[in-house]
């Protein structure tokens, strides 16, 4: 197998799915697992979801393994009325049965056993609160040596949507974000401010529930799903499969590197990610602003649609095997 | 004894106090140790480490096995403040020779989340550092906040002033979420914080004559506790609190403290609050869990006990 290795850490989730269907038939990735955390819905669902939807991607072979059922400090909040009760718009019970059972260890152990034994730095993509990548980088930390980098959705610059200024998966666990964003590892945000930007219309999601991939059908599916339950939109985005596309073709994604910190407190900012995008030379100008926030980050900033929308339709519907 | 023995893992960043209550479950009857994990507080885990080995060395148990655990409090960066009170060793500067032992492979947290999933309802967990390593332990497996028997910690201050800031004592302060983590995990928590930690103080006539009985342990203690009581001297007491041994106390014989129950709502951050422990005696809050919090001890019982522990556990 050839491609960049890849692990994403999904809360599969309608998004998560397409970013799975993605990441799973795009050739220019090795997809070496799943890590499954409890998100948009419970971690037990999230196993079951991912499963099926690679199984569906023909990749029913990929490790999936189970994390985190909980944030580290928050409470749960399910996102269910987003995603459906199954977290797959309704459509898990219509997916066969996964040929596969979840790996018996637990995700933090999985991707400190991958990432000791890869034969090169893998690239991880976190899709949903980033639990699971705290917990390894606090209890695993030799296995940042085989991180090549980190590329998560997550954050955003502008109007958030969990809250004003939070994007939910910061917001529903910002310690865990905090702890990943001052890793000192190379990190790029696929931020909520790009994330609604790559979509497709109805016309397009019933041409790809009508193509013979099996893919690109379940792609099609869930989109027609978000549709419907948002009857005040025309069209829908990949989300989470924004950033699995920008790890393929990275000249997509237009960054900006700045210092970011998590707010941990606040009242109304609490899951806020931060950019300090003061001019450096401000910084230390006068004695009483604020010190440098100590880390540099890749924000996203702008996205080229249009070569998303194509690489997302071309992976999904190409009928060939990935290899 | 009416209620079986605790078979303990000992959470530790030893550490003198650390060194101090170590000794004293070793010379416990009540208490089996069946293993140390190590964190960061007193000195950087990788000092704790060593520490830890000197310590089932110096008592002739080299298959105890030692774990080490994190090396960073989950936020924040650990200040490194330990070495002024127990020296840059973090054993008072007494310049030991390493231990020949090495530490067993695994992670604290790993092998504290599968030794409890091992044996459920006899595992006590008494952790007196920073509590990262428990934290992240029911982080990997929520099952534990179940399984264990108990969970005794040295940490917090009720009612009292704070030691590592106005508000906070040093072990939450040091690593504040992770302490909300264990505070919140909902499993049968024991709070042995400054209330009755600094209620009970070995005066220097209790340490010289602790010094004096001049078997292995208490020469070892003669050797780490100076350092460590000139730094209580500059703070204006004569002597040394009793912070650690008293969780190890506590799990000896609890009818040596009062206790109160109440949640208590570790604080994370804001405008100086961090670390600070706020139990809601009144159940303003209405919140869960409820902590087992010590208010006071029977001081003059504990040294008493620790004395006769020392003299006897090492004849």
């Amino acid at each position: 197998m050839t491609g960049i290795p890849v692990v994403l850490d999904v809360d599969t989730g309608v998004d998560d799915s397409l970013a799975l269907l993605l990441a799973a038939r795009s050739p220019a990735l090795n997809l070496l697992g799943a890590t499954c955390v409890t998100g948009n819905v419970a971690v037990d669902k999230v196993v079951d979801n991912t499963l099926k939807v690679l199984a569906v991607a023909g990749r029913g072979d990929v490790p999936v393994a189970i994390g985190r059922d909980q944030p580290l400090l928050e409470k749960v909040v399910s996102a269910a009325y987003v995603h459906g009760e199954d977290g797959l718009g309704g459509l898990n019970a219509s997916l066969p049965a996964p040929a596969r059972d979840p790996e018996p260890v637990h995700a933090v152990d999985f991707l400190a056993n991958l990432l000791a034994t890869a034969s090169e730095p893998v690239t991880l993509i976190p899709l949903g609160p980033l639990t699971n990548i705290a917990v390894l980088l606090r209890e695993r930390p030799e296995a940042v040596a085989g991180i090549h980098r980190i590329v998560l959705m997550g954050g955003a610059v502008g109007s958030g949507n969990a809250s004003a200024v939070a994007e939910f998966n910061i917001r529903q666990d910002p310690e865990a974000a905090e702890i990943v964003l001052t890793s000192g590892l190379d990190v790029t945000l696929y931020t909520w401010d790009v994330f609604t930007q790559v979509t497709f219309s109805a016309t397009e999601a019933a041409g790809m529930m009508g193509s013979d991939s099996p893919s690109a059908q379940l792609a099609g599916r869930l989109m027609d799903f978000m549709l419907r339950n948002h009857d005040d939109r025309t069209e829908t985005s990949i989300g989470d499969a924004g950033a699995v596309a920008s790890v393929i073709e990275p000249e997509g994604l237009e960054t900006r590197q700045w210092p970011m910190r998590v707010e941990l407190t606040g009242t109304w900012t609490r899951g806020m990610t931060v950019a300090d995008q003061r001019p450096g030379a401000w910084v230390h100008k006068e004695s009483a602003w604020q010190p440098p926030m100590g880390n540099l980050v890749s924000v996203s900033t702008a996205v080229d649609v249009e070569r998303f929308r194509t690489l997302f339709r071309q992976a999904v519907e190409n009928p060939a095997d990935p290899e | 004894m009416s209620e079986p023995r605790h078979r303990i893992i000992y959470d530790t960043d030893p550490g003198v106090d650390d060194s101090m209550a170590f000794f004293l479950a070793h010379a416990s009857p009540e208490i089996e140790i069946l293993a140390l994990t190590t964190i960061f507080g007193n000195g950087g885990t990788a000092t704790t480490t060593a520490n830890a080995l000197r310590l089932v060395e110096a008592v002739g148990r080299p298959d105890i096995p030692v774990l080490q655990g994190a090396a960073k409090p989950l936020l924040h960066s650990y200040d490194g403040h330990g070495a002024r009170v127990h020296g840059a060793d973090g054993l008072g500067e007494s310049h030991m020779a390493p231990s020949s032992l090495q530490p067993a492979d695994g992670t604290a947290a790993r092998f504290i989340a599968e030794r409890i999933m091992a044996t459920p309802g006899e595992i006590t967990l008494v952790a007196v550092g920073p509590l990262t390593n428990l934290a992240l332990a029911v982080s990997l497996e929520p099952g534990i906040a179940d399984a264990v028997r108990e969970v005794i910690i040295m940490g917090g201050a009720a009612n009292v002033a704070g030691n590592a800031s106005p508000v906070a004592e040093a072990n939450i302060h040091n690593d504040a979420a992770a302490a909300r983590i264990v505070f919140e995990a909902g499993w049968p928590l024991t709070m042995v914080g400054l209330d009755a930690t600094q209620a009970t103080i070995m005066s220097t006539a209790y340490l010289d004559d602790l010094y004096a009985i001049g078997n292995p342990a208490t020469d070892f203690i003669a050797r780490i506790v100076p350092f460590y009581h000139r730094f209580h001297t500059r703070q204006g007491v004569d002597g040394i609190y009793v912070h650690d041994s008293s969780a190890i106390m506590y799990a000896i014989d609890p009818t040596l403290f009062e206790t109160r129950s109440a949640y208590v709502r570790v604080c994370l951050g804001h405008e100086g609050t961090r670390g600070q422990t706020i139990p809601d005696w009144r159940t303003q809050w209405q919140a869960e869990p409820a902590v087992n919090v010590c208010l006071g001890v029977d001081s003059e019982r504990l040294k008493a006990m620790y004395r006769e522990r020392l003299i006897h556990g090492f004849a």
